[in-house]
């Protein structure tokens, strides 16, 4: 594999093609760092085969053949130009148009399968973010490649199902689980990307419960066991956010204004004021902003402590210094950009909280279905599968409910007002505001957006 | 060590000690070819008098066996006593891999035999003995135990299989007598059980399997057909022994046996011939009905007559032999069978259908051929009810005789039984 990436790179670079991931990313490769083999999983899936196996419906060739009739039979209407990379995918579309779910999920495990090859290596091994340094100029391309790498994950542990492979296809699931949550606490968007790929993941174990056997159970508890013995990557996440935030000064102390909206004729406060500023006025501006980041974000820490209970209290504005309405001092500026900077940590908050709770729940799913396989029968309540200790769910201070009903059973968190009844396939309840499938950017007029 | 252990070889050896195996009581004749012949194997190598044990194990049952054994401390009792013990350790899934284990040869001979054509080589009377019939259970038992456990484990094929094999036993021994045919209509809910408690196991090869087997199914000669054909043959054959009385008054006799000591010679004459010529028209009435639609299978009153009924006089004598002809239980019996076999096959097209398309199909016609969604019971479509949850309902109204049918048996005023659903999953299955 290793040296068909060699090829490969030196391929693209006499080609004068893109870099890949791996070559934007791993500088200085290291062998003992299973994040250069996520990131090369990354470059397999980055390909429009994939995409088109992952997104697949019946209809898929047919949408992409009137989205091209649309574009030249009345151009004026038409949604854009059709290049030649759209003619490809048309042309793998219409392989594609005769067959039904279970082949397409087999094509892309087959296809692809290299990448979940590369995401086992390296769960074995430890995982780091190998960017020396990180701020608002940094890209992260490899984190939207990696919901992809869960969705492949999850695409071949459906064809093992399918196959009778339940074994392989838990596997599967737990690799994928590993694998996404090793990529996280790096930073926020990691950590959110982490989020979104267990998410993927999870809900393709609660499609596969009736599937599971009781050796599969055994495994489920094992890693989910090992799992929340780990402390939680977000408060390691959240440190590492201070220092991007800070790292990120330099920047935005060189060039104000950068990502000013020209359009809107207006000038953003903190880039007229910065234009205005002495080096050396900047560079205390730069000392106080460090100091007040660094501040924050201890703060923060501090507040939220160890125990994930009590993480919902914490509000984002608390910590903060109010917004001034204008800027005429240093400490004003600093004031400003804090707020400015400072992501919306309550959202990504219950998103952990949310993902914690699914990991719970796989725990517990696991152990119902062991003790079904051991009696033939459900547990009447959680007590008769687990200790008081895995019954109890952090983040709303109550119990998981389990219920029995119609020869089944139902178990879940009672969630927050903000996130609804939590299981283990979260179902965002409608009446609740919607929710972008993204990550949430972490500096909100700064950053360069993965 | 040597000299005792050969005292035993001895002893076991000993013909007036062993006790007559199974096969040697019932087959005179060998044939390689019918399996019939591995089926009684199969009965021999799981009748070691400890798989009731394992059948009807439930927590606890060492205690329970402890209190009754006393202080008796004979070898069966502390075997049993051991066996009981081992069994409360290992739980539900311990007890069904151990039965699984320890009767696998059995299994072994069971599917050996179902690669055969299957025929009892036995000259049915009316008085020979079946002492293979108590026994022929626990290899269905055997079957849903081995299921369980391959399930279990991970092995869903062997699951199927399992329950499959345990199916193909039951349906190739029901054409042979009207006795192995209740047999078999007795066993096929078990095993249908087993196997609606397994559905979400199934995966989409096995789904294929079950669909190529109840196809297999149902293109066979019906079974009753050939079992009461069998039962005509056996009246007509054994005429003589079932209006004459034994050589002494057994112990418990029916009214109509007693009455055979009242019957003059010139009574029983007339008495077997109105039972030969009732008979050949009841079998004649029978058979044009099922040459008719299965809807209509249950025009003819077939009604078990109660045995204790007294019988004092001739006509009530034939009465009780003629219209206890043919009736297995009864005929809504046959079409609650044939109904579940259908059920299973749309049950395993539904799950087939749900790998392919990773949604349940939104009607029957989506999944099932055309000529597959009648239900020829009910003379209506089956009903399939898919729900959001992502769980169906499988049934036929089935008629005024069987009720609604499913595939996991449910007998009339009966909450339910005791088998679970996969987890996650409601009453209904979800394929």
């Amino acid at each position: 594999m290793t040296i068909s990436f060699l090829v490969s790179g030196v391929a693209a670079l006499l080609l004068g093609q893109h870099q890949t991931n791996y070559q934007r990313i791993v500088v200085h490769p290291n062998p003992a760092n299973g994040y250069e083999e996520y990131v090369r999983a990354t470059d397999v899936v980055h390909n429009y085969k994939l995409s088109l196996l992952l997104s697949w419906t019946p209809g898929q060739y047919d949408d992409l053949r009137h989205a091209k009739e649309a574009v030249f039979e009345k151009p004026a209407r038409g949604p854009g130009k059709w290049s030649d990379d759209d003619d490809q995918r048309l042309a793998y579309a219409k392989q594609l148009h005769d067959l039904d779910y279970l082949e397409i999920q087999k094509i892309a495990s087959h296809d692809f399968g290299g990448a979940l090859d590369l995401i086992r290596t390296g769960n074995l091994k430890q995982v780091w973010d190998p960017r020396e340094k990180m701020d608002a100029e940094t890209i992260f391309p490899e984190l939207a490649d990696f919901k992809t790498v869960a969705k492949l994950v999850k695409a071949d542990a459906y064809a093992r199902f399918a196959s009778g492979d339940s074994a392989v296809g838990t596997k599967d699931l737990i690799d994928g689980l590993t694998f996404s949550r090793k990529i996280a606490g790096g930073n926020l968007i990691s950590e959110l990307v982490s989020i979104a790929c267990q998410a993927i993941l999870y809900g393709e174990f609660e499609d596969r419960l009736p599937q599971l056997t009781e050796k599969d159970s055994e495994s489920m508890i094992k890693f989910a066991e090992a799992s929340l013995a780990e402390p939680p990557t977000y408060l390691q996440a959240l440190k590492r956010e201070a220092a991007y935030a800070i790292n990120s000064l330099d920047l935005l102390f060189a060039d104000p204004g950068r990502n000013d909206d020209t359009q809107a004729g207006q000038e953003n406060p903190i880039s007229a004021y910065v234009k205005k500023m002495s080096p050396a006025e900047k560079r205390r501006a730069k000392e106080l902003l460090s100091r007040n980041i660094g501040s924050y974000y201890d703060n923060l820490l501090r507040d939220m402590g160890t125990d994930e209970s009590t993480w919902p209290t914490v509000k984002d504005e608390s910590g903060l210094p109010p917004v001034p309405a204008t800027i005429t001092t240093i400490e004003d500026l600093s004031d400003a950009i804090l707020n400015m900077m400072t992501p919306i940590h309550s959202q990504a908050t219950l998103a952990v909280l949310r993902s914690r709770t699914q990991l719970r729940l796989l725990d517990l799913h696991a152990r119902i279905i062991r003790f079904r396989w051991h009696n033939n029968r459900l547990p009447k309540d959680l007590k008769e599968v687990a200790p008081e200790n895995l019954i109890a769910d952090p983040m709303t201070k109550t119990t998981f409910v389990y219920e029995l009903k119609d020869g089944g059973y139902r178990l879940y968190g009672r969630g927050l007002d903000s996130t609804g009844p939590i299981d283990l396939k979260y179902r965002r309840p409608a009446n609740l505001p919607g929710q972008d499938d993204g990550p949430i950017p972490p500096l909100t007029s700064l950053s360069g957006s993965p | 060590m040597l000299l005792p252990l050969i005292a035993l070889a001895i002893a076991a050896g000993a013909p007036a000690q062993q006790p007559k195996s199974l096969y040697d009581q019932v087959v005179m004749r060998p044939d390689p070819s019918n399996g019939f012949d591995d089926y009684i194997r199969a009965a021999d190598a799981i009748n070691d008098g400890y798989a009731r044990v394992y059948m009807t194990w439930r927590p606890g049952d060492y205690d329970r066996l402890l209190k009754l054994a006393g202080n008796s401390t004979d070898a069966a009792t502390t075997e049993r006593l051991r066996l009981a013990k081992e069994l409360d350790e290992g739980g539900y899934l311990g007890v069904q891999a151990a039965m699984a284990k320890r009767y696998g040869r059995a299994l072994d001979l069971l599917r050996q035999g179902n690669q055969k054509r299957v025929w009892d080589p036995r000259s049915l009377g009316y008085r020979t003995p079946l002492p293979e019939v108590p026994v022929l259970y626990a290899l269905v038992a055997l079957c849903c135990s081995a299921a369980y456990t391959d399930y279990a484990k991970g092995d869903p094929k062997a699951g199927t299989r399992d329950l499959l094999d345990g199916l193909s036993f039951a349906s190739n021994l029901e054409p042979n007598s009207m006795i192995d045919l209740e047999k078999g209509m007795a066993w096929e809910p078990i095993l249908m059980n087993r196997f609606a408690g397994s559905l979400g196991n199934i995966s989409e090869a096995d789904s294929r399997q079950v669909v190529a087997f109840v196809d297999d199914q149902m293109q066979r000669p019906l079974a009753y057909a050939s079992a009461l054909k069998r039962q005509r043959d056996l009246v007509v054959s054994s005429i003589n022994d079932i209006v004459t009385p034994g050589l002494k008054h057994r112990e418990y006799e029916t009214p109509s046996e007693a009455f055979t000591w009242t019957m003059t010679a010139e009574q029983r004459n007339q008495a077997a011939a109105a039972i030969v010529d009732g008979v050949n028209r009841r079998y004649s009435d029978i058979m044009q009905m099922l040459d008719g639609p299965e809807s209509t299978w249950n025009s003819m009153r077939m009604e078990v007559p109660d045995p204790d009924d007294p019988v004092s006089d001739v006509d009530t004598f034939v009465r009780r032999y003629v219209e206890g002809f043919g009736v297995p239980g009864s005929m809504s019996l046959i079409q609650r069978e044939r109904t579940s076999m259908r059920l299973l096959g749309l049950n395993a097209r539904i799950i087939n259908f749900r790998w392919h398309n990773n949604r349940l199909p939104n009607t029957l016609a989506e999944a099932v051929p055309k000529d597959r969604i009648r239900d020829p019971i009910s003379d209506q479509d089956f009903v399939y009810e898919p729900n959001p949850d992502g769980t169906y309902r499988l049934y036929s109204k089935g008629n005024a005789a069987t009720g609604i049918i499913e595939l996991r048996y449910r007998p009339s005023g009966s909450g339910g039984n005791d088998q679970v659903p996969p987890p996650g999953i409601s009453a209904q299955a979800r394929g």
